[in-house]
Order: structure tokens, then C-alpha cells, then sequence
């Protein structure tokens, strides 16, 4: 359902300005396949927490099908993988995972990821390229 | 049942000598029944009207008497077996109700399906009986019966019916038609009967209780007086108490176990009330709750024979409802609040006298400071304490004033102590080791000590713990 409510970023322009316009919110976007199972649970929870975390962070979804722009740039290759930017910047984050580009592992936990997007908004306006995040997920098992 | 009427048969007789002979007669005619249905009420009626039309012509009433002690008064006992007598005829209704129509069947299957009203279904049972395939000319009685939309509907489906029963060349199977008129004119002249106990009832209790009427109307009113016994009860009972009266599951629930146990608490007079009887059930709890509080302020109001007219009792009503009507508006849908933005703000507390004041308690002292420090090219003084460790003086020789911001006070006890020990004289020789030590750490209170201040100076304690 989360996939049908949150906008979709029908092309590399529309990606492009997402992440160019917004001022004074992180842009957190969903790279994925709608049609797969854990990118339709990632969308589900972006979804519940969009509302919540709309002060600071907007969120959209983008089809790596469709959208082909970006993969080899950002490579993006896994069924889901959500990236965070900031004033056309890209945010990164320390999960422990070995990747602190972008968030390609299930989260399960609504108040989880809040905490990783308060806390990449927090780096952020702070002028940091590269935050901790508050959870290390070196230990979580990869599906 | 029987029990009942036999019960009201002998009360009626007690209560009017006259009347004895006649209930004799009655009890004989009341074994004739039609179709294998015998009332216990029918015979009654007469009896029952007879006393409604005595009471109700009775003008002169002592209702100081109603409202000291209801059980006295044959009037009221009278309003209080009314409604007894009213649920056994609502039971012989249905009974009477489901005999016709499974007598009328045959006939017209479909008119049970488009009348639930048992009145209306009797009375055009009784006007059209077996001729379907002439229910065109009733159709000017039957508006004065049924509303027009209603007629039409009974018309076409009876017309179907004569069709259908042409087609299977079916005749109407014999019935008996006087029984069922019977039947039918026993079932109209209950349900005569009902109304007019209700008219008697609400006409009494408008006198004697209006505003409690006004609230939850007279058949209510009355079943509560029946429980508690009588006005003032009704007046000094206990609201919480009031949804609990009548219930009649209590005993049966608790003594067996049975499979039909009942779920709802308190199923009493006031939860089929109609206020009450229609709420989704979430909200019935509290409705009673609302509506008992107001029932017992209405009681105490009909008590002290205020608002006779029952004006408070409407607007208690009236508030009820609103009351009610705002439960049951579903809550607005609130979506996810959204957090506020996670911009961490400086600490606005600053310095201040205050919080210097808390520093300066807390932080070293001037003495401690010097003994952290040494001197170059000197030996340091030391001592040992009660341990064994050997403790560096430091500079702390030299340093003077002492710091008075820890707000430290000597006991009493410590304080005589060392006035004692300064009486023995200047014999510190002989004090123990730890009070020397102590001596020599603050050298400065042994210079206050010398002159009489002893009470200024720091505890031995405090100073032990700030090592």
C-alpha cells in the first residue's frame, strides 16, 4: 500500500529535482522494485512513518526499472535499497554493515528508522557528510 | 404464570370483597380455550378494567401516604402488580400472535413476511380472511389500516398468491374461521388492554412522579417503584444501584453453571428502557450510568414535590440525550502527529550567583588545591593515616582562609567534643591518630580552634570524605 501513497519519481528529471529543491528537509528515496517482497515491507514502513517524519525528511520512491538513471552511478542492485540526500548532497551513514553509502538491508522497526533519519538530519544540518548511525546493524543477518 | 394469576386472582379478591363471586365464575371459563390456547389474562380483563375505571375515578388521593410507605396503599399496590400483569400479557400476545399465523399460513404465507405488527397483521387478518381474490374491495379499509405504499404491497402480493393458488388449482384448505376471529378479537382486546393499563399507569405516576416519568416513561417508572418499594427508596437509593434493579439472570448465572450465561452486567428495568434498550453496546454501560444519576436527582425532585409539571424531568431528559448523542458520534480521525524537528538547542542556563554558589560547594577547596601542588627542590611533608598510606601535604601549609562556601556545619556532638579535648588541654599528644591527622590537614581550624571559633570549623568528617 505504501507504495501507492508515497510519490513516485516517474524519471531521472523528476529524481533530480526531488533532491535539488527541497531546502530544508532531508530527501530520503526508495530505489527498488515495487513488486519485491522486502522492498514492498521497506515501502510499507516508509510509508507509516512519512507522516510522522514530514517536519524533516520527504520521502519518495523511485523504480530502478523505470528509472535506470542512477544504478550504475549509485549502484544500486539490490532489490531495495533507500539513499539519503540533503540540499543536493549525499548523506551517508555509518551502519556498520561496511556500506555507509545507503541502507540496502531490511529494517523492521518503525521508531528504528525515525531514529536513523533524526540522526542523519542532525549530521546534516550540522555540515556533516557522515553520521553514525544509532543502531549498528554489523551483527544483523543479511536476507 | 399460573402462579400469577392465581396470585392477582386472590389479591383482587382481597383487595374488593365484591369482586370474589366473579373471579370464581372467571376461573371456571377460563379452561375453554380455542385451538388449543387457553389465557390466564382474558378472564382477568373485566376485574383488571373494573379497577383501572375505580382508580381512576378515585379523585381524592393521599399521596403523603404513596411516598411514607408505598406497601400500604392498595392504589399503588395496584400500579405495582400492573406491571407484572402487563409482561404476562405482552407473553400471551406473542403467544396468540405466532397461533394465527401459523393458522393463517395456509391461506396467505406471505402477509407474515410484510406485516410484523401483530395488530395490524390480526386486523387484516380479520378483514380479508379467505377472500384473495376479492381484496380489491378492502382496499379503503385497508388504508384506514395500513399506510398506502403498505396496501399496495399487500394487495399485489395476495393477488400473487390467488394466482399461484389457481395455478396449482389449489382450494384454500378448511380453517376455521370463527377460531381464528376469536383468537384474533382475544389478541386485539389484549392489546386494548395494554394500552389502557399504560394510559392508567402514565396518568398515575404523571401525579405522583412526573418527573421521573418525563425521564424514562411510566412502564419504567413503575418496575423501578416496584423494586425499591417507593419514592423516597427510589429517592435515597444509591444511583450506581439503580441499573442492577431487576435483573433476573443474577440467581440462575451464579447457582448453576449454565451455557447461556449472560455477558452484560446489570440487564435490569433500566437497560429496556427504550432510551437505553437501542444503544450499540459499547455505549450502554455509560448510558445507564448518566441515566441513573439523573433517575435518582428526578426521584428526589418528585420527592420534594417540585417541578410538578415535570419540566425538570424533560430537561434532565433532553440533557440525557444530547448526552447520549455525543457518545455515540465516532471520534474524529486524527492522523499521525508529526515530530518536531530534532534540532539540538543549546542549554539556555547560563552562569548566574546561584549557580556559581553550587560550583563553589561542590569544587575543590583552596586547602586541597595546595596539597595537590609541591614545591621544587623541597621535601614533602607527610603523614600517615589510619591505613598505613602515606599521605603529601603538599604546599598546604601556607595556605590561609578557609572555604566557606560548602555551607558545612559542626554537630553539637562534634563540637563538644573538641571543646572537651581543648579543656584537657593542649595535649594532642595523647589525641588518636586520625584526629592529629586531621589537625595538621586543616592547619588552619587548629588556628581557629586557638581562638575560640571551634564551632567554625570544618568537620573531621567532611574533610576525610574529600580525599
Amino acid at each position: 500500500m505504501g507504495s501507492i501513497f508515497l510519490p513516485n519519481l516517474r524519471t531521472g528529471w523528476h529524481v533530480d529535482q526531488a533532491i535539488l529543491l527541497e531546502d530544508d528537509r532531508l530527501v530520503i528515496i526508495r530505489f527498488g522494485r515495487a513488486s519485491n517482497r522486502e522492498c514492498m515491507l521497506m515501502d510499507e514502513y516508509l510509508f507509516q512513518i512519512a507522516e510522522k517524519v514530514k517536519n524533516f525528511a520527504a520521502i519518495y520512491l523511485c523504480d530502478i526499472d523505470d528509472v535506470p538513471d542512477f544504478n550504475q552511478m549509485y549502484e544500486l542492485y539490490d532489490p531495495c535499497t533507500v539513499m539519503f540526500f540533503y540540499r543536493n548532497k549525499h548523506m551517508m551513514c555509518d551502519f556498520g554493515t561496511g556500506n555507509n553509502n545507503k541502507l540496502n538491508f531490511p529494517i523492521h522497526d518503525k521508531q528504528e528508522l525515525i531514529d536513523i533519519i533524526e540522526t542523519i538530519y542532525r549530521g546534516a544540518i550540522k555540515g556533516k557528510g557522515l553520521v553514525i548511525s544509532p543502531v549498528d546493524y554489523s551483527s544483523v543477518r543479511r536476507q | 404464570m399460573e402462579d400469577y394469576g392465581d396470585d392477582l386472582l386472590n389479591d383482587l379478591a382481597s383487595s374488593e370483597d365484591e369482586t370474589e363471586t366473579e373471579t370464581h365464575k372467571l376461573n371456571e371459563i377460563v379452561n375453554t380455550g380455542v385451538l388449543g390456547f387457553s389465557s390466564r389474562v382474558l378472564p382477568l380483563v373485566p376485574l383488571l378494567l373494573k379497577q383501572v375505571k375505580y382508580y381512576t375515578n378515585e379523585e381524592e388521593m393521599d399521596y403523603l401516604e404513596l411516598i411514607d410507605d408505598g406497601t400500604e396503599n392498595k392504589e399503588y399496590k395496584f400500579i405495582l402488580h400492573i406491571n407484572e400483569v402487563s409482561h404476562n400479557i405482552r407473553e400471551e400476545v406473542e403467544e396468540l400472535d405466532s397461533i394465527i399465523k401459523s393458522q393463517y399460513k395456509v391461506v396467505f404465507p406471505e402477509l407474515e413476511t410484510l406485516i410484523k405488527n401483530p395488530v395490524d397483521y390480526v386486523r387484516i387478518v380479520k378483514l380479508i380472511q379467505g377472500n384473495l381474490n376479492n381484496i380489491k374491495d378492502f382496499e379503503v379499509q385497508l388504508q384506514t389500516i395500513l399506510p398506502n405504499e403498505k396496501v399496495l404491497l399487500v394487495l399485489m402480493a395476495a393477488l400473487q398468491q390467488e394466482r399461484k393458488n389457481e395455478e396449482l388449482d389449489d382450494t384454500i384448505p378448511n380453517v376455521n374461521w370463527q377460531e381464528i376471529s376469536v383468537l384474533c378479537n382475544n389478541l386485539l382486546e389484549l392489546e386494548d388492554l395494554i394500552a389502557q393499563l399504560n394510559n392508567f399507569i402514565s396518568v398515575k405516576l404523571l401525579k405522583f412522579a412526573p418527573n421521573v416519568t418525563e425521564l424514562i416513561g411510566p412502564i419504567a417508572t413503575s418496575q423501578l417503584l416496584l423494586a425499591v418499594g417507593s419514592l423516597k427508596q427510589l429517592a435515597q437509593t444509591p444511583s450506581c444501584n439503580i441499573p442492577s434493579l431487576g435483573m433476573k439472570e443474577m440467581s440462575s448465572s451464579t447457582t448453576s453453571n449454565n451455557v447461556t450465561h449472560n455477558t452484560k452486567r446489570n440487564t435490569g428495568y433500566l437497560y429496556h428502557t427504550p432510551l437505553v434498550q437501542y444503544l450499540p453496546n459499547d455505549v450502554v454501560k455509560q448510558a445507564m450510568r448518566i441515566l441513573s444519576g439523573k433517575i435518582v436527582l428526578a426521584a428526589r425532585i418528585d420527592l420534594a414535590k417540585g417541578s410538578s409539571d415535570g419540566t425538570i424531568g424533560r430537561k434532565y431528559s433532553i440533557d440525557v440525550q444530547s448526552k447520549l448523542e455525543k457518545l455515540l458520534t465516532p471520534p474524529e480521525n486524527v492522523g499521525d502527529k508529526a515530530l518536531p524537528i530534532p534540532i539540538d538547542k543549546k542549554s539556555k542556563k547560563r552562569g548566574g550567583k546561584r549557580f556559581r554558589k553550587m560550583k563553589e560547594r561542590m569544587g575543590m577547596s583552596e586547602l586541597r588545591k595546595a596539597q595537590n601542588k609541591m614545591a621544587f627542590g623541597k621535601q614533602e611533608d607527610t603523614i600517615m593515616d589510619s591505613f598505613g598510606e602515606e599521605i603529601g601535604l603538599g604546599m598546604s601549609k601556607g595556605v590561609k582562609g578557609i572555604n566557606t562556601n560548602t555551607g558545612a556545619v559542626m554537630s553539637k556532638g562534634l563540637a563538644n567534643r573538641l571543646k572537651k579535648l581543648e579543656l584537657l588541654g593542649k595535649s594532642a599528644n595523647d589525641l588518636d591518630l586520625s584526629f592529629k591527622e586531621s589537625q595538621l590537614v586543616n592547619g588552619i581550624s587548629r588556628k581557629r580552634k586557638n581562638d575560640g571559633q571551634a564551632h567554625n570549623v570544618k568537620p573531621k568528617k567532611l574533610k576525610n570524605t574529600e580525599k
